[in-house]
């Protein structure tokens, strides 16, 4: 059921705003999403983000769209926002999600935009469900630490540490000199191993300099002493209802079979 | 001027090597006593092993490498193309190297075969030697040089960030910056392994041509009367260079400036003869490039800061210096 008043064009130009709105919207208000959703690597809703026509962040496509609401990041598009607010475009900005809260504000702030509350309450009430569904297991808060290429490591105000606290695990990072995210000495890390080391990568497939940390000998050394797993990192890079499938699946590698 | 002997300057350098080969094995976030470091260093197991062998050992010995390397290529090239600003990294070659490393990294070439990334990286550096060669042969003005390396410089930083541009892998955006302001940060033995066949190769023609670019210093009919086949001497001289210089920034980037500034400190000491200067460039090369890298460690815990800029910070204002005082450099 469409509202008379809610937005009935609504334009995202941000990977993470694209997956709020395709989560949210009814699909005949989406008037375009960023083309880099419907890249499965970087969205977890890449299959349908590939329904809707794509845009590349310009201020020429979104004028083209006649958009009555368009959504965005803070700082990507910056230029693009603020032309677009000058031209009488309606734009709303939405930040990086540092924890599951803020994401939950997010999408409850973007529902009353779309008229769309209880819906969203619906999906969340299911995401915390399934949150708190998935079996507890005697891991007894055992050290983590996710790594992303180039050695990066997420901190203490990130969705990547709830997610690692939901699946019972401690995030090191701080306590391996990287207090606030940012890249970890690979020495550090081979001098104190976590007990759970969480590679997370995008499709490793398309070579990069970002991906040789991976490869570097010396993690490989620190690889023996930790128990490896890699997840996807769509999961978690943006706010999604489907951060709880995250949860789920680093679970189920942590509890498995050493 | 009276110049001390050779053998004292290489000496002197040498020692100076030696012991920031022994600092850069103890700098690091881990602390690490000299006991350790040397029990990690011949062997041992366990994490001290690992960062010591693993992690800093490849760093400091490819700071040794790339540094000598650049640094001889410098001084063979300023002797070659008789011009005091002649550097790697200036006139266009590192530049060079850079795009044939990134073709053979960013296709997965070098994935499937190793030796294909410090391969491209010679390749690119050959063809951009013999581009500014063809360029310089007919006008062998310093500023025409300079200006021919200016567009070389440009078009080949522009087509490495094209190809990054358009790589699926988002991550390769960023790297644009990597291969323009080089960084040892993570390198490990693999990559030793990989570069140093080829560096010493280039920098053992780069010595062995080094009499001939004695000659050579006089002027080209001067060579030729002596005796010097200037066809041979040049294809020496550039696969040296190419060897020497191309799979140092198909692994850690280019690190600009070394090879200008090392000779032109040097020179001084050991006199513009190449068969002094050469050598003594090498090792000038070598500990300019590991004082830098463990000056970016001893500020740096994780690879943020990278050591291209920080040589191009202190290359850039001596290279005006340099360049102002040059004769026939303003026109």
């Amino acid at each position: 059921m469409l509202s008379a008043t809610a937005p009935t064009r609504v334009v995202s130009l941000n990977l993470c705003t694209d997956s709020l709105l395709l989560e949210l919207a009814p699909p005949a208000s989406i008037a375009s999403l960023t083309q880099l959703s419907r890249n499965p690597a970087l969205s977890p809703l890449a299959e349908r983000a590939a329904k809707f026509s794509s845009n590349h962040g310009l201020a020429e496509e979104v004028i083209a769209l006649a958009p009555d609401l368009v959504l965005a990041g803070p700082a990507t598009t910056a230029t693009t926002n603020a032309l677009l607010s000058s031209l009488g475009v309606r734009v709303e900005t939405f930040g990086i999600s540092a924890s599951l809260s803020d994401f939950e504000r997010d999408f409850l702030r973007l529902a009353a935009l779309l008229e769309r509350q209880s819906y969203a309450a619906q999906l969340l009430e299911t995401m915390r469900r399934n949150l708190h569904a998935v079996p507890r297991r005697d891991v007894s808060t055992a050290s983590a630490l996710l790594v992303q290429p180039n050695g990066y490591v997420p901190g203490p105000h990130s969705l990547a540490n709830d997610l690692l606290k939901y699946a019972e695990t401690n995030n090191v990072a701080p306590a391996l000199g990287v207090p606030n995210g940012g890249f970890i000495a690979l020495e550090r890390l081979v001098a104190a191993p976590p007990r759970w080391l969480i590679i997370s990568a995008i499709d490793p497939t398309q070579p990069a300099r970002a991906m040789d940390f991976f490869s570097h000998p010396a993690l490989r050394q620190a690889m023996r002493e930790s128990r490896v797993v890699t997840l996807s990192d769509a999961l978690w890079a943006c706010g999604g209802t489907y951060f709880a499938e995250g949860v789920e699946q680093l679970r189920a590698a942590i509890g498995g079979p050493p | 001027m009276k110049t001390p002997a050779l053998s004292w300057v290489l000496g002197v350098l040498g020692g100076v090597l030696g012991l920031l080969f022994v600092i850069a094995l103890c700098l690091g976030p881990i602390t690490l006593t000299l006991t350790d470091v040397a029990r990690g260093v011949f062997g041992g197991t366990g994490a001290t092993h690992v960062i010591v062998h693993e992690i800093r050992l490849p760093r400091a010995l490819l700071a040794i490498l790339i540094g000598s390397g650049l640094g001889m290529a410098g001084a063979a090239l300023q002797a070659l193309l008789r011009n005091p600003l002649a550097e790697p990294g200036l006139i266009g070659v590192s530049a060079g190297s850079a795009l044939g490393a990134v073709v053979a990294f960013y296709t997965g070439l070098s994935a499937q075969y190793a030796l294909a990334l410090p391969l491209a990286g010679c390749a690119g550096a050959m063809v951009t030697t013999l581009i500014l060669y063809a360029f310089t042969h007919r006008t062998l003005d310093t500023g025409g040089l300079i200006l021919a390396g200016v567009a070389i410089n440009s078009l080949g930083g522009a087509l490495t960030a094209l190809l990054l541009s358009l790589s699926p892998n988002p991550y390769a955006t960023y790297e644009i910056v990597f291969w323009l302001m080089g960084s040892l940060a993570d390198r490990s033995n693999v990559h030793v392994m990989l570069v140093a066949p080829f560096i010493l190769t280039g920098m053992g023609l780069l010595i062995y041509a080094a009499p001939n670019l004695d000659s050579l210093v006089l002027g080209e009919e001067v060579a030729q009367s002596l005796g010097v086949n200037l066809g041979r001497l040049r294809r020496w001289v550039i696969v040296g260079v190419a060897l020497a210089v191309g799979p140092g920034v198909a692994v850690a980037g280019i690190i600009g400036f070394i090879g200008l500034l090392v000779p032109h400190l040097l020179r001084p000491l050991v006199t513009h003869r190449p068969t002094a200067l050469i050598p003594a460039s090498a090792l000038g090369g070598a500990v300019m490039t590991l004082a830098a890298d463990n000056l970016i460690r001893l500020f740096a815990d994780a690879g943020e800061l990278k050591l291209g800029v920080l040589t191009a910070l202190i290359g850039a204002p001596l290279f005006l210096v340099i360049a102002l005082r040059t004769p026939g450099s303003r026109s």
